[in-house]
């Protein structure tokens, strides 16, 4: 590996320095330990986020990434290691307390911002460096996944100075060598850093694309990003070569142990096949981005034509912390009250209009209860005929209801009458009567109500009747 | 190519979809057709626009879980205080339910940068407890300033902070439920519309309810609120300043 070479001190001094902020949530992290609590006391909160860095790069690497919750469940096992004391439950909290710390939720999963020194020959300047380590993504079926970003790859891999494409001819060059003098143990080790490294150049590239993609008004294309493009592409092609050239290497090795010595060790066997599979991960890695690389041009043609048709703001976007709501606040009551509908409308999602059918809904309701008619005998009981049915309701409910709605004294929910009137012993007739007795206060041509009554927002907590609370008040007189 | 009909039916379909948040392409084959054809077809895209236009809807954008549609402030699809709460509200809750739109889209997105981040990254972890303490501390901020008490005779006229102060003090029923007309059942309210038109996910009941803001909402508050709202809360204070 080549050490970059510096310019001046201050410029060497300053990457250092950006080098070392980025490690700054770890810190944080585990100095955040005290106001944590006991649970948190045995743990290394730094280790914990590095192991976090770790999974997601791996995942990231298998091709499929993994949910908070999964890296949880990854995670636990080392925190139970440390603190075997420690519930399953509480390890995963520790779990979940490390990923949001990486994905700054306290922060409200805005960049990681580090203020610091930047040294030139000529002046120091104060500069402000925002960063990100892990994101979360959606996926198409709702579900999402932690990604670690290109700085958290980079923070991983602990090669924050040297530039990703730099380092990853350098691990292949060492690699070569390695494979061609049969060091196969080191050679693995190698393959590994090799395959973070095609990772992150992955990532970056791909970052990069989207950013591109998103908001085609960022870069400048022909100047710019067809430039990057091109060079991305002669990389990828020459890492494709030398990737292809060691496996050739690997398997000539292979062949000739399998000549000179017929007893080859079952453990070399099995390191020549992980080095074999870990370069086959990368080459598959590369001959895709290789693809997309390819395709981009035209992605941003149509890219193109389709941000044509929105309208680019003029105004920059305003901090809605500061600048709306906190001004928000300060407006009197009624004038923002005033804005209320206007605001809901822009802030909430479309709503369907609810159309009602008053034809289907009346046909509906007339037609006669479906009966249904199964195989099997059916108990018919004894009916006897009489001149006119009983009543649902007897007087007695109608006394005791008058005489709960009699007490009542201001407002009172339809909820505390029923749980009142049962608490009385009062049977279910009575309740019922109750309820129709309350709904038929909405009739707009009922006279002589006994109460007022009105829709709450609510819905009814009881456990027999379903639908809205209603909240109950006594007539106003006069 | 199609003929002008046949793209005015796919372009209707296709907003019909949209309209269904919890529709995903990925459990519809037709949406997910349609919506790849939006990206690569320039003259669908077109009519959807068009016909989205009329209606009195505005294509926000397209996130993996589907195309997010915004409604015109004036159109039949946008929610209105009278469909988001049925019952006659005060003054102060119809003030309350707007700052708490607010509340909402500040807290997940409190800096331009936050709205700029890419659609298909998830946003920060909501609920209703931390909300309401946040929308309270700021509340705070503004009394611990206030050299004096205007002593101003209406609720309607006082500032928004000191309604909100005085709400705090409401708690919520016995039984654990948040009352409708708290700030926390306020919170909760806008947060399961916010989660039922496609823009935030449900987590779970810990904390007073827990969600996670999802980049439709970052496309939603980027695309049609931030800009209006700010400028909506400029003016009311320039008119409030002229008297």
């Amino acid at each position: 590996m080549v050490e970059p070479d510096p310019d001046t001190w201050e410029d060497a001094l300053t990457r250092r320095l950006r080098t070392l902020l980025r490690t700054a949530p770890l810190h944080q992290l585990e100095a955040s330990k005290r106001q944590r609590g006991e649970a948190f006391a045995h743990q290394d909160l730094r280790a914990l986020g590095l192991r976090a860095l770790d999974l997601a790069i791996e995942h990231k690497g298998l091709g499929h990434g993994a949910s908070f919750e999964e890296l949880c469940v990854e995670l636990e096992p080392l925190v139970r290691d440390v603190d075997p004391e420690l519930s399953p439950e509480r390890a995963l909290e520790i779990a979940a307390v490390t990923l949001e710390a990486l994905l700054n939720e306290s922060g409200r999963r805005q960049a990681f911002r580090e203020p610091y020194l930047a040294l030139t020959p000529e002046r120091v300047t104060h500069k402000l460096l925002e960063f990100h380590l892990l994101r979360e993504r959606q996926l198409p079926d709702g579900s999402t996944i932690i990604e670690p970003t290109t700085q958290a790859i980079n923070l991983y891999a602990g090669m924050l100075e040297y530039e990703v494409e730099d380092a990853q001819a350098a691990e292949e060059a060492v690699l070569r060598s390695q494979v061609r003098r049969g060091r196969i143990e080191d050679a693995v080790r190698t393959a590994k850093r090799a395959r973070l490294r095609s990772i992150e150049y992955e990532q970056k590239l791909v970052t990069f694309l989207e950013t591109t993609r998103r908001d085609i008004g960022q870069v400048n294309w022909v100047e710019t990003a067809l430039g990057i493009i091109d060079e991305a592409r002669e990389h990828i092609s020459e890492r494709l070569e030398v990737e292809r050239e060691i496996l050739a290497a690997i398997e000539t090795r292979r062949e000739l142990e399998g000549t000179t010595n017929s007893t080859t060790s079952p453990k070399a066997g099995a390191q020549l096949a992980a080095l074999e599979d870990t370069l086959n991960e990368c080459l598959t890695r590369h001959a895709k981005l290789h693809q997309r690389l390819i395709r981009a041009n035209a992605d941003y043609l149509v890219e193109h034509d389709r941000q044509a048709f929105r309208p680019q703001l003029a105004t920059p976007l305003p901090d809605l912390e500061a600048e709306v709501l906190s001004d928000a606040l300060e407006l009197p009551t009624l004038a923002l009250a005033q804005l209320a509908d206007e605001l809901l409308a822009r802030c909430q999602a479309p709503r369907c209009p609810p159309s009602l059918r008053l034809g289907a809904l009346i046909e509906r309701l007339l037609n006669p209860r479906r009966v249904e008619v199964g195989d099997y005998e059916t108990w018919a009981p004894e009916l006897e005929e009489v001149e006119t049915p009983p009543p649902v309701f007897d007087d007695e409910d109608r006394r005791r209801v008058a005489e709960l709605l009699a007490e009542l004294r201001g407002r009172q929910r339809l909820s505390e009458l029923l749980a009142r009137a049962r608490g009385r012993g009062y049977p279910p007739q009575s309740l019922r009567l109750l309820v129709l007795e309350l709904l038929s206060a909405f009739d707009p041509e009922a006279a002589n109500a006994p109460v007022e009554v009105e829709l709450s927002d609510e819905w009814l907590d009881d456990p027999t009747f379903r639908g809205d609370e209603l909240i109950v008040r006594e007539l106003a007189h006069g | 190519m199609a003929d002008a009909q046949q793209l005015a039916q796919d372009a209707a379909k296709l907003l019909r979809f949209g309209l269904q948040p919890k529709l995903r392409p990925a459990n519809e084959a037709d949406y997910g057709v349609l919506l790849r054809r939006y990206d690569a077809e320039l003259e669908l895209r077109g009519f959807v626009h068009m016909i989205a236009d009329g209606l009195g809807l505005v294509v926000l954008g397209v996130t993996e879980l589907g195309l997010v549609l915004g409604a015109e402030p004036d159109g039949p699809f946008a929610l209105t205080l009278a469909d988001y709460r049925r019952s006659g509200l005060s003054v102060e809750a119809r003030m309350c339910h707007g700052l708490i739109q607010l509340l909402i889209a500040a807290y997940c997105f409190p800096s331009a940068a936050s709205l700029e981040d890419a659609t298909h990254i998830a946003g920060t972890r909501v609920c209703v407890n931390r909300l309401v303490e946040h929308l309270v501390n700021l509340a705070r901020e503004f009394e611990r300033r206030a050299n004096e008490d205007p002593e101003l005779g209406t609720k309607e006229l006082r500032e928004a902070w000191r309604a909100v102060l005085s709400m705090a003090q409401t708690r919520g029923t016995t039984d654990g439920r948040s009352a409708a007309n708290t700030l926390s059942g306020m919170t909760l309210h806008a947060l399961k519309q916010l989660e039922r038109g496609g823009l935030m996910r449900k987590l779970g009941d810990q904390d007073g309810g827990s969600f996670q803001a999802l980049g439709a909402y970052r496309l939603q508050v980027r695309e049609l609120a931030a800009l209006p709202a700010f400028r909506l809360v400029r003016d009311a204070r320039a008119r409030e300043e002229r008297g």
